[in-house]
This record gives C-alpha cells, structure tokens and sequence, in this order.
C-alpha cells in the first residue's frame, strides 16, 4: 500500500477539481477507504481546494481592463488578401486588355488585307512636266544644269538667293522691340 | 495555435472539459484576431476570476493592486496573442504573465528607497489568505497554513490544489522542471499537514 501512496496522492488535487477519468477516480476512492494516512491528506486537498474556489477574489473591472486592451490586428490581417484581390484584378484587366488589342489588330488587319485585295488602291500619279515645276517655282531649269547658259545660271541662283529663309540678322530681343515700337529708348 | 497539451499520468486526456475549455479558448483568440472585440470581453470574463484570486492568495496586495495586476496581465497577454502557440492552456499562460509581473513588482517595491506609511485603511484592504473568511473552520486553518510557506511552495500548492494544473503546467508558470514543482508541492503538503495537526506517513 506505502508503494502506491505518492502516485495516489498525486491524484488527489485532480480529484478534487474533477480532472479524473472515471476509472481514476474510483481508484483513488478505494485507495482512501482503506487507507487513513492518504483519506487525511484527501481531506485536507478538499479543504484546500474549497477555502481558495470559495475565497471572494478582489473584483475586477473587466470594461476597464477590455478598454485597455489593443486593437485586433485584424485590419493587418485583412489587408492582405485586398492587396492580392486588387493585384489580381489589375492583372486581369491587363491580360483581357492585351487580348483585346491583339483581336482587334487581328480583325482590322484582315479587314484591310481583304480590302486590299479586292481593290487595289487608287492611286493618282501625278506626273508633273517641266514646264510645270518652272511655272509652279518660278524657276525655269532644263534637264541638265550643264546646257543652261551662263546668264540663265545667274538668273537661277539670283532666285535661289530670293528663296533664301534664313534671316540675314538675329532677331531683335522683344523688349527692345516693343520699345522701339512704343518709341521708347 | 496547433499545441498539443501534455496528458498527465493517471489523467484522462479529456477531463471533464478542461478540453473543451481549451478549445473555445482557441475560438475565441481566433475570433478576436479576426477582429471579433467582443471575443475579448468574454476572455477576459473566463480568466480575470482566477488571475485575481491567484494573485490575492499570493499575499501582499490591496484590491486595487489586484486589479491593476490582472488589467496588466490581460494587456501584456494580448499584445503578443498573435505570437501564442497554444501549446500551454490560455490559463497557464496567463499565470505565467502574471506571476513575472508579480515578481517584478516585487523587485521594484525592494529597490523603492523608503516605503510610504501604510495608512489603516489600505492596511484593512490588503488582501491575506485570511480575508473571504470562510465558515468551516478547517478551510480557515488550512487557508492560515498555506500563508506560512514561502513563497514558492504557496504558488505551486495553490496552483494545484486550486486550479488544479499538472506539475508540467506549474513548471512552465513559475521557471521550474516538472520534478521540482513535485517537490515543492509535496513539502507543502507536509508543511501544512503538520500546521494542521494531520498524521503523514
């Protein structure tokens, strides 16, 4: 009986607070039944366990102690899988964009490609005749700069010296300019 | 929040609820951290009894003092529940907290150079095994033996004789091996087996 005692006894506060199996806590009846040393300590277990459950504890303001406590990290928690929906649907508005544009590419190419082949473009070719470019420029140049005359290639570069956009002189600054024209020095 | 709770010798994995209270306590930190608040509320409704009753058995406090220990304890708690594993009871684990703060408001009130007079009103407030006086009068004696271990030997008794944890579970609360809190627990026992009068073997 002395050799099981402190497995016995180790029971003994499981007992009193209900934490025994059935099998257990028949056991450790038995045991104390036949057993005064180990009924005694029982006994003072219980004693034990009902002077401090039946002790009043201080009360305590559990509003003030909920009101101190920290935010939820809910709000992290959340944050997250918005980020990725938001990433995602981003991903996907680009991909059906791309796909659209390549469709719509595709569609117009053959489009035109068969507008293309049933019609051939109408092109106007305009042949413009010598005498034409000399009215159009003012300037009369033969087929070869070689055959024109020596008073016909000072004419052609007097009128490419009219022709000349470059100013001769830089402009003046546009103060200066308004004062001038206000006739002011 | 996937532990697994030691299952003691000679105790049923699954005793009367103890389980099940684990279980709705893991419900209800995932619910808060889902940012249920009134999830909160009912933790702190499920625990706040015990811590104060732990922390008033442990002597030396008013009941403010309690209060102000147990807020902190659930503050302290909450601040790192994210980081919780579940592989101790939501309650042992608060006792944990609660029993480092203990002790580190202890190690203050030892440094304070000089100590305020206690004036007789929070003399007559400061909470002793012997207030909640009780009717049977072995309970009262046995609540009067229990002041007279130290410190130690008084949390380890009381945690197991009141809440009735495991030797490992009080092992983890107050920094020790599963075999000292045995020891601990057991000169206890005989300590106030012999305030009582009571035979030991």
């Amino acid at each position: 009986m002395r050799e099981c005692q402190e497995e016995i006894k180790d029971l003994f506060p499981d007992h009193v607070t209900g934490r025994l199996s059935p099998s257990d806590a028949a056991r450790v009846t038995a045991h104390v039944e036949a057993c005064p040393t180990c009924a005694a300590e029982l006994a003072v277990v219980r004693a034990a366990h009902a002077a401090f459950t039946s002790f009043t504890a201080p009360a305590v303001d559990i509003a003030r102690i909920v009101a101190a406590l920290p935010t939820p990290p809910s709000k992290v928690i959340e944050l997250k899988p918005l980020i990725q929906r938001r990433s995602r649907r981003f991903t996907s508005w680009r991909i059906a964009a791309t796909i659209a544009t390549i469709a719509v590419s595709g569609v117009s190419i053959g489009v035109l490609q068969g507008v293309l082949r049933d019609k051939p473009p109408a092109v106007k070719r305009v042949v413009l005749k010598p005498a034409d470019a000399a009215e159009a420029s003012g300037l009369t140049v033969g087929g070869n700069l070689n055959d024109l005359s020596e008073k016909e290639m000072q004419t052609l570069l007097d009128k490419l010296d009219e022709l000349d956009a470059v100013p001769s002189a830089e402009p003046q600054p546009a103060v200066s300019g308004i004062r001038a024209a206000a006739g002011v020095q | 929040m996937t532990g697994v709770r030691p299952v003691r010798k000679g105790v049923s994995p699954e005793p009367d609820g103890a389980a099940s209270d684990e279980a709705i306590d893991r419900e209800l930190i995932a619910r808060w951290l889902a940012g249920d608040q009134r999830a909160a509320t009912t933790l702190v409704e499920r625990h706040a009894t015990a811590l104060s009753r732990f922390a008033a058995a442990m002597g030396g406090m008013t009941g403010s003092d309690v209060d102000e220990l147990v807020q902190d304890t659930f503050v302290r708690a909450f601040n790192s529940l994210e980081s919780f594993r579940g592989e101790s009871s939501l309650r042992t684990w608060l006792f944990t907290i609660e029993r480092r703060l203990m002790l580190d408001r202890r190690r203050a009130e030892r440094r304070r150079p000089e100590k305020m007079p206690v004036a007789e009103g929070d003399a007559a407030s400061e909470y002793t095994a012997l207030d909640g006086i009780v009717a049977d009068e072995m309970q009262e004696r046995v609540r009067v033996a229990v002041d007279q271990l130290t410190a130690l030997q008084r949390e380890v008794f009381t945690l197991r004789v009141t809440e009735g944890l495991s030797y490992k579970e009080i092992a983890d609360i107050v920094g020790s091996t599963e075999g000292a809190a045995r020891v601990h627990y057991h000169h206890a026992m005989r300590a106030v087996k012999e305030y009582l009068g009571v035979p030991h073997a």
